[in-house]
């Protein structure tokens, strides 16, 4: 954010990125990646590959829609405060789903009886 | 950080123009967080269900329309657009453009809500949303697990959705007030932090729309 305005080349061309990004991530989804399993999870490739394309797009975004690069140092620290708190509450949270013995890794049925859903 | 001549109205609790822009960027700035760890536990509640039941993800996303979500997916990317041209429109204080680019960017809003409404009215129709009428018959999938597909998918669109709403009446109110004001310099700062608001909308439907729509290789 800055008192000089961006110029709209920037803007269109940031705007044909998004789009084409768009297709590719379609295009992305009809390819089967193989899934890999890590202890109870699955890793799915096709979804990594689906979130690393919408990461760059989220990034064209913030940098040049939002205009990262212009913006206060107060804004860039919360900003990125952010992305680091989000990585924070996602990676203990997943490391302790991915480390529970197996009799605490159950889930619910329709009729509400807990069961093993370890394979 | 150059200072910069500007005639713009400032607060009396700022030092100069610069200052008053930077201080309310940092306050929207600090919502977006607070937005962002706000959508950041439903994400994560998806991961955490989609590698325990991915078998019945992969399922039940076939009942989503992909070319539909792809729709909504270029709707908002141009609505984002056409709020940065706003934003820039606002920063050169031309506020006819202003409000035409708004008035585009409400107009997209609205589209991606109709689409929205004839997904929403498909599922209830087909009993897939989560309930007592919940149906969902595959062979070797459970029903339950297909349910809590369409939990996440209601719980995280209709969130978003609700934002959209929200951004588009606060498109509104901008645009009465670029009106009333017409004939003085006004602060664009409100225009911008409608589109801060407005790219991180669009932001969160770019996550969105793979998660639901293009559930892997099938």
């Amino acid at each position: 954010m800055s008192f000089e305005p961006a110029k709209p080349q920037t803007y269109l061309l940031t705007f044909a990125a998004l789009i084409v990004l768009t297709i590719i991530t379609v295009l992305a989804a009809r390819v089967v990646l193989p899934k890999i399993p890590m202890g109870i999870m699955v890793l799915d490739l096709n979804i990594v590959l689906a979130m690393a394309i919408a990461c760059v797009k989220a990034s064209l975004v913030v940098l040049y829609f939002m205009h990262f690069k212009d913006m206060g140092q107060v804004s860039k620290v919360w900003a990125s405060a952010g992305v680091f708190f989000l990585l924070v509450m996602f990676f203990l949270t997943l490391g302790d789903y991915e480390n529970r013995h197996p009799e605490e890794t159950k889930g619910w049925t329709e009729s509400g009886v807990l069961h093993d859903r370890r394979p | 950080m150059s200072t910069h001549e500007t005639d713009l109205p400032v607060g009396h609790q700022f030092e100069d123009a610069e200052q008053q822009l930077d201080a309310y960027s940092a306050g929207m700035w600090l919502f977006l967080v607070t937005e962002v760890l706000f959508f950041g536990g439903l994400f994560l509640a998806y991961i955490i269900y989609r590698t325990r039941y991915t078998e019945a993800f992969v399922a039940a996303h076939h009942e989503l329309d992909w070319r539909l979500g792809g729709l909504n997916t270029l709707v908002l990317i141009t609505s984002s657009l056409t709020m940065a041209l706003a934003v820039r429109a606002a920063v050169i204080d031309r506020w006819k453009q202003v409000i035409g680019w708004m008035a585009c960017t409400f107009v997209l809003a609205g589209c991606f809500m109709v689409v929205k409404y004839f997904e929403y009215s498909a599922k209830f129709e087909h009993h897939l949303f989560p309930g007592p009428n919940f149906q969902f018959h595959h062979p070797g999938i459970d029903s339950g697990e297909a349910q809590m597909f369409f939990n996440l998918y209601f719980a995280m669109t209709g969130l978003h959705g609700a934002h959209v709403l929200i951004g588009m009446i606060t498109m509104i109110i901008l645009a009465i007030r670029l009106y009333v004001m017409r004939n003085q310099r006004v602060d664009f700062i409100p225009v911008e932090l409608a589109g801060l608001y407005w790219h991180f909308v669009d932001l969160v439907w770019i996550f969105l729309f793979p998660l639901f729509y293009l559930v892997g290789g099938n």
